[in-house]
C-alpha cells in the first residue's frame, strides 16, 4: 500500500495537519502537500477512470506532465475541473471529486467499454458510426459524448477575479532549477533587468530530490544560497507559481501566476496572466521521464520512477511497500536506493540493457536489491492496482520467466527535454542519437525582429541529463545572451556540480521487443486519451503514415496534457511500424499553453461591468432615469423609446411618433459621427470620398452625401456642412464614425499621403440635440436665441448657422430625418444636459416629448429614407436604392466609381429600392422575409425575388409599411407579391413607392 | 435644474492608489507638420512653452502641451481660455496648414495618485511603466480603450480618456487598483 512514512519530506511541515474530502472521503494531509502526494500518504492509489475505456487510473507523475489525476475541486462558484492533482496544493477543508466515471469510482459501469475495447480500435469513430447516416446526430453522438468525456463545467459564475499584467525585461528566465539559477546570478551584475520564473512553488526543480553536489556542498544548500542572494538584487525579480503557457513573436511570452489556492471561500484575486516582452529569454525548463510500454502499465500504481522518489523525498510519502524498477537506463536506479534507504522493499531492478556497470548499479547492489538485465515485464498483474509483475525476457515475446509480488512498479523509459517553449516560435528539433531523445537545434533557434535569436535553452531542456553538464550549460548560454544584450562578457565564477559517469540508455519503445499483438493491446502509450501501441500500429497500416495523420486518427497527444508523457513512445512506435527512423517521422507541433490555463485568466478582468465598454452620451443618465428602453447601437446605449407609465413599448412607440408629427419631439442624437476635415485640398477630398461633389457646396449649408468602398457598395452616409473654405465637418451615421475616420486616414496616408488634409473626430465634443416638428420653432425661440435667426428665410433648409440658445453656444444644422421641421442643435458636450433640461421646460406648452430610436426609423421609413444597415448590407450600391441623382456623373472619379461600372452593377435585374404595402394593413411584414416568383431552380429551391429590408407599423398612416429590395422593382409598380411565413402561410403586398408620407416635402418646409 | 451629469464626487476611490475624475480643463488639439519651423514658432509663441520632445510634455504654470503624434499635439489650458488659445494660435500660425479644436467636452482626465501607479497602470497598457519618467506621455490603450496619459510625478499620473467611456474607465482603475491586488513588482 501507498503510506506516510513516520520521518522525511522536505516540502511538508508535519505540525500543520490539513483535513480534506476525496469522494466524501474524510482523508489527511500536510501543510505543502499537493492533493495527489496527500492522495497517496492516504493509499488512495486509484484516482480516476480513462477517457475511453473507463480502466482504473492511477497518479503516474510528480508534476505538471500528470495524464491521470485530474480532479475536481471546490463548489458552487468555486468549482474547477479538470484540476490536476500533482500541481494542486493541499489546503485545510478542501473538497476534491474525481471525475469520468459513473456511478462511483470504484464501480464505474462505463467499464465495460474496455471488455469490448476491441470494438474501439484507433478510428472507431470514423469507421463504426457512418451507418445510418442520422444516427450520428441523434444517437451516436450524445452517447459517445456521455461516455467520454473529463469534468464537468461548473454551472455558477467563477466569483474569484482575474487580471493581465504587462512587463518589460531584457532577460526572462524560465525555470528555477540549477541551469535557471545559474543563469540569474550570472546577469546580476550586468545590469540587465532579469525576471526569473518557476512552475513550482518551490526553488531547485529535480536538484531538491536528486541530492546531488556543487562545489563543496549540496544541491539544496546552493540552491538556497543562489536564490537568497538574489533576492537582494535589485535588477533581479524572482517569482514562484508562474508558468510560462506560450512563447510568441518578438519575444513576447505569457506567463500564467496562480495567486491563492482556492481555499478562501470568498472572492479574491486569483491567478494573473503575464504579458511579457523579453528581448531575450532562457528557456531552463527541464525534463520530463518518459514511461515504458509494457503491458498493464496503466494499472494504479505503475508509476514514473522520478515520481516515486519525489513523493518519498519531497513528501514523506512511499507510494508502495514493494517497488519494482522497471527501466532502460540508470536514473531509475537513485529511486531504488532510496527506497530501500528509507527501509521499503524493492523485490528487483528489471534492466532492459544487456548488462550494466556504472557507479550506480554497484551502489545498488551493495544494498541487496537484484538486477535482472536483459529483462522486461511481460504483464502487470492486479485489476485495481498492482499487486505484481510477470518478468520475460526483453529479447523474447513476453513468455513468462517469473512472478514477482509488488505494489509498485517504478518505470523509467528515459527522459525528454522540456522543448515546448523553445519549439513554439519555431525553433527547430534535432534527434539525439546517443540520448534518444528530441532536443533543441540550437542552430534553428526562435528569431527576433532583428533576424537574430530571441530564445535560448539551458541545462536539462537542452539536453544534458547529468547535474555537471546541466550547471556549466546555465553558466554558459547565460554568458552568451549576456554578451549579446550588453555587449561584454560578463565575469563570473563558474561553479561546478559533481557527477559520476551513467551508462548507456538503450531505446526501449515497448516491451519486451517482440510483444504479440494480445499484449501490445494492453500496452498503453497515451494515458489519457486511452490509445496503446497497437492503436498506433493499426494506423501505421492503415496508411497514416504522417505523425500528424496518426495523430488525429488514434487521438494520441491530443489530450489536455498535449502528450508530454506519450509524444516520443508515440513516435517511436510509429516509425517502428513504418520501418523509418524517429526523426524522419518527425514530431508533431508544440503549442500553446504549456499548461491548460483557465478561461477566467485569459479573460482578465473584462468580465460584468468591464466585459464590454459601453459609451454614454451626455444625456445617458437622464434617459435611464425617464423611462428609456436601451439598446445598443454600436458601443452605445440609445433609447429604444421612453415609456411612459403602463405604456406597452408599443404604444410608447406610436405615442412618440404622433406627438412628434402634431407637436414637437426631442431627440438625443449625439452618437452621430462628427469628422473635421480641414486644409487647402479638403474640398478635393471630400469630392473623393463622397459619392457626389462637396466642392462647390457654400459655406453656411449643408449637403447630404453618401459614402461607397472601392468596390463600389453604399458604406455610409450623412449629412456634410461646409464651416470655412477649408473645411467641412462631415456627419456620419452612429456606428460608422470610428470607421469612416479611419478610412479618410487610411486615403489620406496611403494614397493621397501629399494631399493637405487634416482630419479629426470631434464626435463627443458635441451633442447632438435634435428638436422636431411643427413646433420646432417656437420652442427653440422660447428658450431664447441669441444671434440666430430661425425664420424660413433666415434658417432655410439644409442650411445651418452659430449662435447663442439659452445662453449656450451652439451650431443649429436645418436638417430633417423625419421629414417635419426639424432642427439638430451641437451643444459643447459638457453643456448638453443644461440644453437638454432648458429644452424640456420650454417646450412644456408645446407639448414637447422625447422620442427614441425607434420612432425615428419608423418615420424615416414613412418618407422613404435609407438607414445604412437596413437598406444597405455590403451588397447594396446606391443605384439599387434610387440614389443616383447623389452620385455625380461630372466628377472624373470618387471612391467606388470604377467598381460601379462593372457589368454586374450596371444590371438591369439588380434589386432596387421600393415600397409595400401589405394587402391586409394591419399586417406587418417580418423583417428580413423575402419574396418569391412561384417558380423554383434547378435544386428545387423556391426563386426569391426580394427581400424585405425595414417594416414598421406607421401610426401616422394607420397602416404597415416596408421598404424592400424587389428585382426591377421601380418598374413593377402596383404589382403583389408572395411572402412566405415560417409557419407556411403566405403574406400578399403590393409594390409602391417607397415615399410613403408627404412626398412634396411641404413638412419641413415651413 | 436636475443635474443628471455625472458629478466629480463621484468618480473618486481610493485603494492602491486614490483614482479621481479632475475638474474639465480646456483642451485643444493642434494638427500640423511639427517639423515646421513656423508652426513650431506659432506655438511656442503663444503658450511661451519650449516644443516637447516625442513622447513628452512641457508644462509650466497649467498650461500643457502634450506630444500625441508625429503631426499632432494636444495643449492644455484654463477651461475658460481655450476660445482665447484658439484666437491667438490662429493668429500665430497664419499661413500655415494646420487643424485646431477645442476637444475640452471630448475628453475625461482622471489623477491617479500613489506608489502602486506603475503597476495599476501595467494591468492594462502594454507601456513600459518601470522606466518611463516625469514629464513622459504615451498614446496607447487601457484595457479594451485607447487612453493618453503622462507622469506628472514619479506617483502621480494624469491619464486622458474619451468622456463617453469616464465610467468604463473608472471602474476598470477602480478594479485594477483594488487593495492587495498589486503584484509588488515594480519597486
Amino acid at each position: 500500500m501507498s503510506s506516510r512514512l513516520s520521518t522525511g519530506g522536505k516540502l511538508i511541515d508535519r505540525s500543520l495537519s490539513k483535513e480534506f474530502m476525496f469522494n466524501g472521503r474524510r482523508l489527511k494531509g500536510f501543510e505543502g502537500d499537493t492533493l495527489a502526494s496527500a492522495l497517496l500518504a492516504n493509499d488512495q492509489v486509484m484516482v480516476g477512470r480513462s477517457f475511453k475505456y473507463h480502466r482504473p487510473r492511477g497518479i503516474v507523475a510528480s508534476g505538471s506532465e500528470e495524464p491521470n489525476a485530474l480532479m475536481e475541486t471546490g463548489s458552487g462558484s468555486k468549482l474547477e475541473p479538470n484540476q490536476r492533482a500533482t500541481t494542486t496544493k493541499l489546503f485545510d477543508g478542501m473538497r476534491v471529486k474525481s471525475q469520468n466515471h459513473w456511478p462511483t469510482l470504484e464501480f464505474d459501469l462505463g467499464a465495460i467499454n474496455s471488455t469490448f475495447s476491441k470494438f474501439f480500435p484507433a478510428g472507431f469513430y470514423y469507421k463504426t458510426f457512418i451507418h445510418p447516416r442520422f444516427a450520428w446526430k441523434y444517437l451516436f453522438e450524445p452517447i459517445i459524448r456521455k461516455a467520454a468525456g473529463l469534468g464537468n463545467a461548473p454551472k455558477e459564475k467563477d466569483c474569484d477575479t482575474y487580471e493581465y499584467f504587462y512587463a518589460h525585461v531584457d532577460l526572462l528566465i524560465i525555470g528555477g532549477g540549477i541551469a535557471g539559477l545559474a543563469a540569474a546570478s550570472s546577469a546580476v551584475k550586468s545590469g540587465l533587468k532579469v525576471l526569473i520564473v518557476e512552475q513550482n512553488d518551490y526553488w531547485g526543480g529535480r536538484a531538491i530530490v536528486d541530492e546531488i553536489n556543487i562545489e563543496n556542498g549540496s544541491g539544496s544548500d546552493w540552491i538556497y544560497q543562489q536564490v537568497k542572494s538574489l533576492s537582494n538584487e535589485k535588477n533581479v525579480n524572482l517569482r514562484l507559481n508562474m508558468m510560462a503557457a506560450g512563447v510568441y513573436d518578438h519575444g513576447y511570452v505569457l506567463l500564467h501566476e496562480t495567486l491563492t489556492d482556492g481555499s478562501n471561500k470568498k472572492m479574491e484575486l486569483r491567478q494573473r496572466l503575464w504579458r511579457v516582452r523579453a528581448k531575450q529569454t532562457i528557456v531552463a525548463t527541464g525534463a520530463i521521464e518518459r514511461p515504458l510500454a509494457f503491458a498493464g502499465n496503466d494499472l494504479p500504481g505503475v508509476m514514473l520512477a522520478s515520481a516515486v522518489r519525489d513523493y518519498l523525498v519531497n513528501f514523506g510519502v512511499s507510494c508502495g511497500d514493494r517497488t519494482v524498477i522497471v527501466t532502460n537506463n540508470d536514473d531509475a536506479y537513485r529511486t531504488a536506493i532510496l527506497m530501500k534507504n528509507a527501509g521499503l522493499e524493492v523485490p528487483c531492478i528489471i534492466d532492459a540493457r544487456p548488462s550494466v556497470s556504472e557507479s550506480l548499479s554497484k551502489q545498488v547492489q551493495s544494498l541487496g536489491i537484484k538486477i535482472l538485465t536483459g529483462k522486461a515485464v511481460s504483464t502487470v498483474t492486479g485489476s485495481k492496482r498492482v499487486e505484481g509483475v510477470a518478468i520475460c525476457s526483453h529479447a523474447g515475446s513476453g513468455e513468462v520467466l517469473e512472478t514477482v509480488a509488488c505494489d509498485c512498479v517504478a518505470m523509467s523509459g528515459g527522459w525528454s527535454p522540456v522543448v515546448h517553449l523553445w519549439s513554439h516560435c519555431g525553433g527547430k528539433l534535432e534527434w539525439d542519437k546517443k540520448n534518444y531523445m528530441f532536443k533543441p537545434d540550437l542552430t534553428s533557434a526562435p528569431l527576433g525582429a532583428n533576424g537574430e535569436g530571441m530564445l535560448t535553452v539551458a541545462g536539462t531542456a537542452n539536453g544534458f541529463l547529468i547535474s555537471r553538464d546541466v550547471l556549466s550549460d546555465g553558466y554558459t548560454k547565460s554568458k552568451e545572451i549576456i554578451k549579446a544584450l550588453t555587449g561584454k562578457v560578463p565575469k563570473i565564477s563558474m561553479e561546478k556540480a559533481h557527477s559520476g559517469d551513467e551508462s548507456e540508455i538503450l531505446p526501449v519503445w515497448f516491451m519486451p521487443q517482440g510483444a504479440t499483438r494480445k499484449l501490445k493491446s494492453k500496452t498503453w502509450l497515451d494515458f489519457q486519451n486511452d490509445v496503446k501501441v497497437s492503436d498506433v500500429e493499426l494506423a501505421a497500416q492503415e496508411g497514416f503514415e504522417s505523425v500528424e495523420h496518426t495523430k488525429r486518427y488514434t487521438t494520441l497527444g491530443m489530450a489536455t496534457d498535449q502528450g508530454k508523457l506519450s509524444n516520443i513512445n508515440g513516435l517511436a512506435v510509429l516509425s517502428n511500424s513504418l520501418n523509418v527512423s524517429i526523426p524522419d517521422v518527425g514530431t508533431t507541433t508544440f503549442r500553446p499553453p504549456f499548461q491548460p490555463i483557465s478561461l477566467g485568466a485569459i479573460a482578465g478582468e473584462a468580465r460584468h461591468e468591464l466585459f464590454k465598454p459601453i459609451r454614454k452620451t451626455s444625456i445617458h443618465n437622464w434617459i435611464n432615469a425617464n423611462g428609456g428602453v436601451w439598446e445598443p447601437v454600436a458601443d452605445w446605449r440609445r433609447p429604444f423609446c421612453f415609456q411612459r407609465n403602463g405604456e406597452s413599448i408599443k404604444e410608447a412607440v406610436e405615442r412618440e411618433i404622433v406627438n412628434t408629427r402634431t407637436n414637437c419631439g426631442i431627440l438625443d442624437a449625439s452618437t452621430l459621427g462628427k469628422i473635421l476635415v480641414k486644409g487647402p485640398d479638403a474640398a478635393r477630398f471630400l469630392d473623393m470620398i463622397y459619392t457626389n461633389v462637396m466642392s462647390n457646396l457654400k459655406v453656411g449649408k449643408c449637403r447630404y452625401g453618401l459614402m461607397c468602398s472601392e468596390n463600389g457598395f453604399l458604406s455610409d452616409d450623412g449629412v456634410v456642412a461646409r464651416l470655412s473654405d477649408d473645411s467641412y465637418l462631415c456627419h456620419t451615421t452612429s456606428g460608422g464614425s470610428d470607421r469612416i475616420h479611419a478610412h479618410m486616414e487610411e486615403w489620406l496616408q496611403t494614397e493621397w499621403w501629399d494631399w493637405k488634409v487634416y482630419t479629426l473626430n470631434l464626435t463627443e465634443q458635441f451633442s447632438q440635440i435634435a428638436i422636431v416638428g411643427p413646433k420646432a420653432r417656437q420652442l427653440i425661440e422660447k428658450m431664447g436665441v441669441d444671434g440666430l435667426d430661425l425664420s424660413p428665410e433666415g434658417l432655410p433648409f439644409m442650411g445651418f448657422s452659430e449662435g447663442f440658445i439659452a445662453g449656450i453656444s451652439v451650431r443649429i444644422f436645418r436638417i430633417s430625418f423625419s421629414g417635419e421641421l426639424s432642427y439638430e442643435i451641437a451643444v459643447p458636450a459638457l453643456k448638453a444636459q443644461e440644453f437638454w433640461d432648458l429644452a424640456l421646460i420650454s417646450g412644456e406648452e408645446f407639448e414637447v416629448m422625447p422620442y427614441g430610436t425607434e420612432a425615428l426609423h419608423v418615420m424615416r421609413a414613412e418618407k422613404g429614407f435609407i438607414m445604412i444597415g437596413d437598406e444597405t448590407d455590403g451588397t447594396v450600391i446606391p443605384q439599387d436604392l434610387g440614389l443616383d441623382w447623389a452620385i455625380s456623373k461630372k466628377k472624373e472619379d470618387f471612391i467606388g466609381k470604377r467598381a460601379q461600372m462593372r457589368s454586374f452593377m450596371k444590371s438591369e435585374n439588380r434589386w432596387k429600392l421600393v415600397g409595400l404595402k401589405t394587402i391586409d394593413p394591419s399586417v406587418v411584414l417580418p423583417d428580413g422575409c423575402y419574396a418569391v416568383d412561384g417558380e423554383s431552380n434547378s435544386y428545387g429551391h423556391k426563386n426569391m425575388i426580394g427581400r424585405v429590408t425595414s417594416s414598421y407599423f406607421s401610426p401616422t398612416l394607420e397602416r404597415s409599411i416596408a421598404l424592400a429590395l424587389v428585382e426591377n422593382g421601380p418598374d413593377r409598380m402596383n404589382e403583389i407579391l408572395n411572402f412566405p411565413n415560417l409557419d407556411g402561410s403566405v403574406t400578399k403586398a403590393a409594390i409602391c413607392d417607397p415615399v410613403f408620407f408627404d412626398k412634396e416635402g411641404k413638412n419641413q418646409n415651413v | 435644474m436636475s443635474d443628471y451629469n455625472n458629478s466629480i464626487e463621484t468618480f473618486f476611490y481610493k485603494g492602491e492608489i486614490t483614482v479621481e475624475l479632475s475638474k474639465p480643463k480646456g483642451m485643444i488639439t493642434l494638427k500640423g507638420d511639427l517639423e515646421r519651423s513656423n508652426i513650431n514658432a506659432g506655438v511656442i509663441k503663444t503658450l511661451e512653452l519650449p516644443m516637447p520632445k516625442v513622447r513628452t510634455i512641457s508644462r509650466k504654470d497649467g498650461v500643457q502641451i502634450s506630444w500625441m503624434a508625429p503631426d499632432e499635439l494636444l495643449i492644455l489650458v484654463d477651461f475658460k481660455k481655450v476660445e482665447k488659445y484658439i484666437e491667438l494660435l490662429e493668429k500665430n500660425l497664419k499661413g500655415e496648414h494646420y487643424l485646431l479644436a477645442n476637444v475640452s467636452d471630448a475628453r475625461a482626465i482622471f489623477n491617479l495618485k500613489g506608489k502602486g501607479v506603475r503597476e495599476v497602470l501595467s494591468k492594462g497598457t502594454p507601456v513600459n511603466m518601470e522606466t518611463i519618467k516625469i514629464d513622459d506621455a504615451r498614446r496607447s490603450r487601457l484595457g479594451q480603450l485607447p487612453v493618453a496619459f503622462w507622469m506628472v510625478k514619479n506617483t502621480e499620473v494624469e491619464l486622458v480618456c474619451f468622456r463617453s467611456v469616464t465610467e468604463f474607465i473608472f471602474n476598470w482603475l477602480k478594479v485594477a487598483s483594488a487593495p492587495n491586488s498589486l503584484p509588488r513588482y515594480i519597486d
